[in-house]
């Protein structure tokens, strides 16, 4: 439970599915805002999170 | 796990790899958006079209494990950075990682940002955006592992999440292109 700056942290807050789930919510919120730079941030974010298991 | 001061020395240098990765993915992205200009003559349909094949061969090679090659430069970064200063080896490494250039490529969710960028017509703070977005994405990784209770389980996490994690990544920044796409050139 506690990460490596001793700060208590749930587990989930730290799974990489929760972090693609809040990337998507993040997207969709841009989407419903109609935000093309809010867009392009969530967008950029995604793919570059979709690079985790890169060596 | 590694002693708390230990950890607490490779948290300080969480920093400048996420500045350099950051970095990284703005100067790619800038440079990628240079390229814009000379799609500009293309129709809108056909700019649309390009970036809606584009995403759907990414979505396709990721979802089915088609693996094909994109291209790509295949290198590490080099070993001898980390005879640098720790701080700025870190920077270095972040930068290049960041531009994607020198990293293997385990996803076509990026290619899918790179037909954004030419044929999407977005303007300087759209592109420093996606550049911006993809630094921090990538930052991610590190970020969460580190804050993780034990970095060991979260890799196992990452391995068992990432049958789903990758396709999914990658539907979501097809989807967001073409949706940003459209919006942009209408």
């Amino acid at each position: 439970m506690t990460g490596a700056a001793g700060v208590v942290r749930p587990q989930a807050m730290t799974d990489p599915r929760t972090a693609l789930i809040a990337l998507a919510l993040a997207l969709l919120a841009a989407v419903a805002l109609r935000g093309p730079v809010a867009v392009a941030l969530a967008m950029g974010g995604i793919a570059g999170f979709s690079l985790s298991g890169s060596p | 796990m590694a002693a708390p001061s230990v950890r607490r020395g490779v948290d300080r240098l969480l920093v400048p790899l996420c500045a350099g990765l950051v970095l990284g993915g703005v100067v790619s992205a800038c440079g990628l958006w240079l390229l814009s200009g000379l799609a500009e003559p293309l129709w809108p349909a056909l700019r649309l079209g390009l970036v809606a094949a584009l995403a759907g061969a990414a979505v396709t090679d990721d979802a089915l494990r088609l693996g094909w090659r994109w291209p790509q430069n295949l290198r590490q970064v080099p070993q001898r950075i980390r005879y640098r200063e720790p701080a700025v080896a870190m920077v270095q490494f972040g930068f290049e990682l960041g531009t994607g250039m020198r990293t293997f490529v385990t996803s076509a969710a990026p290619y899918v940002l790179i037909g954004v960028l030419v044929f999407a017509g977005l303007s300087i703070v759209g592109a420093l955006a996606v550049g911006t977005g993809f630094g921090a994405g990538r930052a991610l990784m590190p970020l969460l592992r580190a804050w993780h209770h034990a970095p060991g389980d979260w890799d196992q996490r990452l391995q068992r999440a990432d049958r789903w994690l990758t396709p999914t990544a990658t539907a979501l920044t097809g989807v967001a292109a073409v949706w940003l796409t459209a919006v942009t050139l209408s």
